[in-house]
């Protein structure tokens, strides 16, 4: 039996908490969960963990410590004791892909893990399905897939990404939501006019404009929802005006880019972001992003948020 | 991002003329497995030189597994601390990324040590813990 759980050294420091409770599931929604092996390794990872048959070793949250307090007083609690993070249990994962397999017939192909580690984690694997994905081969060259999204222009397919995100919300009795892009690297794109405001971003999602990305359709989606996104690829997604205005009203949190990994040390270029905001309607404070310059427009958000049916199931 | 890291306009000595070369082969048979091999020319005192040769054979998807999973925690973390959700870019997750984004008007601390600190000092902050600044003076009063 595996463990890794330490005696707890924390106490309780205030009774008014400086953070809510993370009591409840959150909800992580994968874009890009079978064809490229990272999400498929998380979730059975995941899966393997609660099942006690491996250790998540390289991650800071589940087995990291902090110190406390003096060298002489050997406090060393485990992060996760320390602070309140969601236990892994409480984690139901989804995303997108434009292959039909399930993470169990993803994972296999992908041959990272062994199959009879997969086996033992094959009931949680099989019961994420994807979902059809925001795709085109324009921004990808050398891949394609049955399973993606077909509707009128680039506003439709975001306005299918956020129904997603509501039913899935719904469905899976989630209390908060995360998305993180895993799908595989996007054509290198520049930042242009379409970026530069949300006004601009929605005229260019409507024309199909092609600096507008199957990420950055993400992106717009989940925040518009009230998601927090982090982006684990390269490519220009939220770095942009378009998304730090989207935060507004809400509060945005970000951050960028590309997670460390092995690809580092291959040299591959950096240079996208991701990009977390949490929304407090009631919240006036407004962090100028320095690039649009422009404070956000209330009313312009909220028409956003009222023009579709799963703008108000969202409010955290 | 090496600017940063290098900082060639504080040390025009040392990487005004930095070259930095990369180059990546797709090779099916290893599948989600890469090998690298990089090399670091550099020079040390009086300008002589050396090489440090790596050779790491990596798997992907392990690498980036962790990362992930402590990227949705910590934002959702985020997202439920006070002191945080309002701050605008989350720069103490920067430890996580290669390019972090930051205020406007700054550049990214690179350094993984300092990354380190700032990540585990904004837990301690957020949770009215004092700060660790590795001083340590006060242990030879």
């Amino acid at each position: 039996m595996l463990s890794h759980k330490l005696e707890s050294t924390v106490e309780p420091i205030r009774s008014s908490s400086p953070v809510a409770s993370a009591k409840g599931k959150l909800g992580v929604m994968i874009p890009g969960m079978g064809a490229v092996a990272t999400a498929t390794t998380i979730v059975a990872g995941v899966e393997a963990v609660r099942k006690r048959i491996a250790l998540p070793i390289g991650s800071i949250t589940q087995m990291g410590t902090i110190r406390l307090g003096k060298r002489t007083e050997a406090r060393f609690p485990r992060i996760s004791e320390f602070v309140p993070l969601v236990e892994l249990q409480d984690l139901v994962f989804t995303g997108w892909d434009f292959f039909e397999d399930d993470m169990y017939e993803a994972a296999s192909k992908a041959g990272v893990l062994e199959q009879s580690l997969l086996d033992k984690v094959k009931p949680c694997l099989q019961s994420v399905k994807p979902l059809p994905a925001v795709f085109d081969q324009h921004y990808v060259k050398r891949l394609n897939g049955p399973n993606v999204k077909r509707t009128r222009n680039k506003m439709g397919l975001a306005q299918q990404v956020r129904a997603d995100i509501f039913d899935f919300k719904k469905s899976s009795g989630a209390d908060r939501l995360v998305m993180i892009w895993c799908g595989s690297t996007e054509i290198f794109l520049e930042q242009t006019e379409v970026h530069e405001s949300l006004r601009n971003f929605e005229v260019g999602l409507e024309h199909n404009d092609e600096n507008i990305s199957p990420s950055m359709i993400y992106a717009y989606a989940a925040l518009s929802e009230g998601v927090p996104f982090a982006n684990g690829a390269p490519n220009l997604t939220v770095d942009l005006p378009v998304m730090q205005e989207l935060r507004q009203g809400l509060q945005i949190w970000s951050d960028a880019t590309e997670e460390r990994s092995g690809s580092r040390l291959e040299g591959a270029h950096a240079g996208a972001a991701g990009l977390v905001f949490d929304q407090h309607p009631g919240q006036p404070r407004w962090r100028s992003s320095g690039r649009s310059g422009i404070l956000p427009d209330q009313g312009r958000i909220k028409a956003l948020r009222a023009g579709t049916h799963s703008s108000t199931g969202f409010v955290s | 991002m090496l600017e940063h890291i290098l900082q060639p306009d504080l040390y025009p000595e040392l990487f005004k003329d930095f070259y930095h070369k990369v180059r990546i082969n797709y090779y099916p048979p290893r599948g989600d497995n890469k090998e690298s091999w990089d090399n670091i020319d550099l020079f040390g005192w009086l300008g002589y030189p050396m090489q440090i040769k790596l050779n790491f054979l990596c798997r992907d998807s392990i690498l980036a597994a962790p990362l992930v999973l402590d990227l949705v925690l910590f934002l959702d973390f985020a997202r439920r601390a006070k002191d945080l959700q309002s701050k605008g870019i989350q720069e103490w997750l920067s430890l996580y990324f290669k390019s972090p984004m930051t205020a406007p008007g700054l550049y990214p601390e690179h350094d993984l040590f300092i990354q380190t600190m700032k990540l585990k000092n904004t837990l301690r902050h957020i949770m009215g813990h004092e700060l660790i600044t590795h001083l340590g003076l006060e242990y030879y009063d």
